[in-house]
């Protein structure tokens, strides 16, 4: 009896010790075992964050902006040197698969010696507000924070972004960005996204099902390809609105461009959706709007889409059936919290940047259905500058030629640049009004006898760097491997970057044409890995001071060259860069330019 | 003394050859030389001898007389007294002085003219032109300065500086010889003399046929001939007293938008670079009603090429302009490569008919053809939002900082009913003040796109303060 009582108690004593151990602890010690390996830091050159393993092969989840580069000229390029740092410290360097800017995700893939702890995700459409929550991520790159709290709000749609996110009290703090929001067993809510600095406890979280869609489209395109119907746009049946329109329930179509694929599909201003795809629809909060026209953009551009709509006033109201195919959405043109999706034509002798003009920047920007290409940059104190361009305008035609299109503006402007033009007559539109200016190039490098060589494949910057000679003066005859150039004919010899780069290292042709022009004191310059190929070709190359990629350094070393690893080193007549970034190749350019004046 | 004769020199060779005027051999020909010339700037200078006063402003009623000293007039003396030229206006005794004094201004302001003293008041100043009109309180009859006949300076040419006398010299001591030479352009040309004049502001400069060439400011001339009209308008100004809503009212509207043509681009095709391009000249407007079209570029106006280039050719321009109702106006424009003269009256501007719609929130105007190009407007029939009232239904979209209606948006509808005007709107606006309905629902344009609201009445209507 009395050893059952002792037993009793025993058992009684310790049910209660392992009642307990919540009390003290908010999440037990199973649950940080469990998410702890999944969360990972994040760094590259520029800044850094917190991301998740979702698979155990090494894909990882994190925000858009924790991996997005600074290239102004293309918002779609990546930070360059990514490194994913496992919470055991192992480190590994990471691909982009893809990347958006809203929704701010991106998948990186990592690939790991072992099979990796992943994440398990929760339901984030079934979730509640005062939920408990817990974050996990590298605020201000204090590695394997938790901080906790609860589910805020679960449809905040007033940050201006493209889905509804939650909003937490758990602390979210700059390096928290791309962490997991974890729910109370441990599973992935969402990842971790903005903080509003100058408040307390306000993070904001994407939504994992968000997150997942656009992980498919990023396996599938690596990108996220938007489905769209061009271009309609809708409204919310806020109360006043559905009173005002006695309409109960629907979606009101607020805007209809005019000979869109929309329009044609039968949409007019005014209509009010009332299904699709014969399943009733209807918005009466921005969050269902939200909703709607993110099951809508996360479908396969090429389907067919039905929408019954109401037509008319309330008293005559016409159902109608309108058929319609969703295409893939064009390029984004940088807009609130997108970066954009349109390369910039830049040219930097000019001051001058051009993108492609699409439907929705004509909408957001009250463009004129002008055709020609939007001017994105117009350096005030450059020729565009002078020419009085700015953003925004359109440019129409140049020297007479339309141009509209970035290939047709490149084709007209460049003609004009090759006979260096004094001045170059251009049209442009800017709001409802035609004018026309002068752009009046400084042909800095005029003279100068460029011969570019470009690797057959894999090459980098080559474009760059022939326009930007161009629009500076220079002649530029483009050749590639094999190329038969008489050293005598050039001022400078030129090679372009990209892994492609080595390949000109193995070309006779180029080695001769270098070593000649070397030895003829002319300018030799070389863009990332084709640095090697100076190395390999100027017999007295010993202890000269060059820079390439990092991969191709030892090489470089190898060959007796001064490997200095600057971003853009110049020796002499020896102009190299590692060819790292846009930026640095712009660099590279303004030390070859010096190099050509000291030369004259 | 020394650039003196250098400036002498060079005058006596500019005389040989530009005004035929036979060389001296001698040395006594060059004194009979420089002795006519004298003569003529003393003859010169007779002529607007009456029209000079001299202005000394003691600040404060305490100051005393400045002391002065015969033959050099400065700015700022040891008194704290400050002493100018001035020009005489009228015969009921306007003095223009190059100096902004306010009319609250307590300084004690006395004014020299030939020997008479007399005390004066500042009337009306001109912070562009930098001058006040002062009226003398006086009965007497003044002779003013004949600003019609005036000229300006070649360069080369000779003129005489004529600053005023008082009790202790005459104005022939206190002219001076001086040669033009150069030219600053300006919406107010400058000439440059060989002789540097730090002080004497206000003096009047004469060439040698007496005709007014311009005021001494800043050490050099400003043009009598850019000056003339301006004048004209701030003694107008000045003595008729009119107020600004008159004045307003009688504003001359061109009625086009302007923009200066680009200097790379007049160089490469032959253009004056202070020409301007309409780039849009506004349906009913004077330059449109005178034949003037979109793409023309504006060389001339009412004869005048214009000039300066960029955004200072456009203020050239418009300070040019003086539109007044009623007076007539000529331009010249450059059409397909050919001049073409236009001229035209000065019309009004319309103005727009406003309406403040309380119970929305919203004050709207009318859409002027103006206003669709200067604000980019995709909608030319509607009603121009120009306000949104704070805390009313047009403001209340329930997101802070967001408002349902907002500026530059034109009402296409309301209550289903199209506003085409701001009569139109104000019918169905009184329609809706009648039935009181809870909600009404506004159609609207915003840039390109349309959009719909639903504007909550309720909303506002005890008015508690003007904060969102």
């Amino acid at each position: 009896m009395n050893i059952r009582l002792y037993l009793l108690l025993s058992a009684l004593l310790a049910g209660l010790a392992r009642a307990q151990a919540p009390a003290t602890q908010d999440i037990p010690d199973e649950i940080v075992k469990k998410v702890d390996p999944a969360v990972v830091a994040i760094q590259h050159e520029r800044a850094g964050g917190s991301g998740f393993i979702i698979t155990r092969d090494g894909y990882i989840l994190t925000n858009g902006h924790v991996v997005r580069g600074d290239d102004e000229e293309d918002p779609m390029q990546t930070a360059k040197s990514i490194t994913v740092i496992l919470n055991d410290e192992q480190k590994f360097p990471a691909k982009v698969i893809g990347f958006s800017m809203d929704p701010d995700v991106a998948l990186l893939k990592i690939e790991a010696s072992r099979p990796l702890q992943a994440v398990e995700f929760a339901d984030s459409r079934r979730v509640q507000i005062g939920q408990r929550c817990f974050a996990v991520g590298m605020p201000l790159g204090l590695k394997r924070t938790f901080t906790r709290g609860i589910l805020s709000n679960v449809e905040r749609t007033d940050l201006g972004t493209e889905t509804k996110v939650f909003q937490t009290d758990a602390a979210i703090n700059p390096g928290n960005s791309g962490g997991p929001l974890f729910d109370h067993e441990g599973r992935v809510l969402g990842l971790n996204t903005y903080g509003q600095s100058g408040a307390n406890n306000l993070g904001f979280t994407i939504p994992i099902h968000v997150a997942l869609a656009l992980k498919e489209s990023f396996l599938a395109h690596g990108r996220f390809v938007r489905a769209d119907l061009p271009v309609y746009m809708t409204s919310e049946l806020y109360a006043e609105l559905a009173r005002g329109l006695k309409a109960d329930k629907g979606i009101l179509v607020s805007a209809v461009l005019r000979n869109s694929a929309a329009y044609q599909a039968g949409l007019r201003e005014g209509d009010i959706i009332i299904e699709t795809d014969g399943q009733p629809c209807s918005a009466r909060t921005q969050a269902e709007l939200l909703d709607y026209n993110w099951e809508l953009t996360i479908r396969k551009p090429g389907t067919d889409i039905t929408f019954t709509v109401l037509r008319g006033p309330a008293t005559a109201r016409q159902r109608l059936t309108l058929k319609a195919k969703l295409e893939a959405m064009e390029p984004l043109p940088k807009w609130r919290y997108h970066a954009g999706e349109i390369v910039e034509h830049r040219y930097d002798a000019l001051g001058l940047g051009v993108r492609q003009v699409v439907s929705l920047s004509r909408l957001l920007f009250r463009l004129s259905d002008a055709s020609g290409v939007l001017v994105s940059t117009a350096r005030p104190t450059d020729p565009a500058g002078k020419a009085g361009l700015k953003e925004f305008d359109i440019i129409t035609h140049v020297a007479g030629q339309p141009t509209p299109d970035v290939p047709a503006f490149q084709r007209a402007l460049e003609a004009q640049l090759a006979a260096h033009a004094k001045a170059i007559e251009l049209t442009h539109v800017r709001g409802k009004f035609t004018l026309v200016t002068a752009l009046a190039p400084y042909y800095g490098q005029r003279g100068s006898k460029v011969a570019l060589l470009v690797p057959t494949r894999d090459h980098e910057y080559a474009e760059l760097l022939r326009r930007e000679l161009v629009a500076s003066g220079a002649t530029v005859t483009t050749a590639g491997p094999g190329a038969k150039l008489n050293a005598a004919d050039f001022s400078m010899i030129l090679l372009a970057g990209g892994a492609g780069g080595r390949e000109l290292g193995n070309d006779a042709e180029t080695l001769r044409l270098v070593k000649e022009a070397y030895a003829a004191k002319k300018i030799v310059a070389a863009v990332g890995p084709s640095a090697i190929v100076l190395a390999k070709a100027i017999p007295t190359i010993a202890g000269k001071k060059l820079t390439t990629s990092k991969d191709d350094s030892a090489e470089l070393i190898k060959l007796k060259a001064n490997y200095t690893g600057k971003s853009v080193e110049t020796d002499g007549k020896l102009v190299t860069t590692t060819g790292f970034d846009r930026a640095t190749v712009r660099d590279f350019l303004k030390a070859l330019y010096r190099t050509a004046r000291d030369n004259e | 003394m020394h650039r003196k004769i250098i400036g002498l020199l060079a005058g006596c060779a500019l005389l040989a050859a530009g005004c035929a005027t036979p060389h001296p051999r001698t040395a006594a020909e060059g004194q009979a030389v420089f002795a006519a010339l004298q003569q003529a700037a003393a003859v010169a200078g007779k002529k607007v001898e009456p029209s000079i006063a001299l202005v000394k402003i003691a600040k404060g009623t305490a100051a005393q007389a400045p002391q002065s000293t015969p033959g050099v007039i400065r700015i700022g003396g040891s008194s704290g007294a400050t002493t100018m030229c001035g020009a005489v206006l009228t015969a009921r005794g306007h003095v223009l002085i190059p100096s902004v004094i306010k009319a609250d201004d307590d300084s004690r302001i006395t004014v020299f003219i030939g020997e008479n003293e007399y005390a004066a008041r500042p009337l009306k100043t001109d912070e562009t032109l930098g001058m006040t009109i002062l009226k003398l309180d006086a009965d007497a009859t003044f002779v003013p300065l004949d600003v019609s006949q005036n000229a300006d300076l070649a360069v080369g040419e000779w003129a005489v500086i004529v600053r005023p006398t008082d009790e202790t010299a005459d104005y022939q001591k206190l002219s001076t010889l001086v040669v033009c030479q150069g030219e600053m352009a300006g919406r107010h040309r400058r000439f440059l003399l060989n002789l540097s004049f730090t002080s004497s502001a206000g003096a009047l400069v004469v060439n040698l046929n007496g005709q007014w060439a311009g005021i001494l400011d800043g050490g050099m001339v400003l043009a009598a001939s850019d000056l003339r009209d301006d004048l004209k308008t701030f003694l107008a100004e000045a003595a008729g007293a009119k107020s600004p809503d008159d004045e307003k009212k009688k504003k001359g509207w061109f009625g086009s938008i302007l923009e200066p043509i680009n200097k790379e681009y007049a160089k490469a095709k032959n253009l004056t670079p202070s020409g301007l391009w309409v780039a849009h000249a506004v349906k009913g407007g004077s330059a449109a009603n005178a034949g003037v079209r979109d793409g023309d570029l504006i060389t001339a106006l009412n004869g005048k090429p214009l000039r300066l280039s960029g955004v200072r050719a456009h203020e050239y321009f418009l300070k040019s302009l003086h539109p007044r109702v009623g007076e007539k106006f000529s331009v010249t424009v450059l059409r397909n490569n050919a001049p073409v003269e236009l001229g035209g009256t000065f019309g009004k501007l319309p103005e727009q008919p406003v309406l403040r719609a309380e119970d929305l929130g919203v004050t709207v105007s009318g859409i002027s053809d103006s206003e669709v190009y200067t604000r980019n407007l995709f909608a030319d029939r509607g009603v121009l939002v120009t306000e949104v009232h704070r805390g009313s239904p047009a403001a209340t979209s329930g997101t802070l900082r967001q408002t349902l209606i907002a500026k530059d948006d034109v009402i296409l509808e309301l209550a289903g009913v199209p506003t085409a005007n701001v009569a139109a709107f104000g019918k169905v606006l009184e329609a809706i003040r009648r039935a009181r309905p809870p909600v009404v629902l506004v159609k609207y344009q915003r840039g390109r796109m349309t959009g719909y609201a639903g504007l909550n009445l309720a909303i506002g209507e005890k008015d508690h303060g003007d904060k969102q």
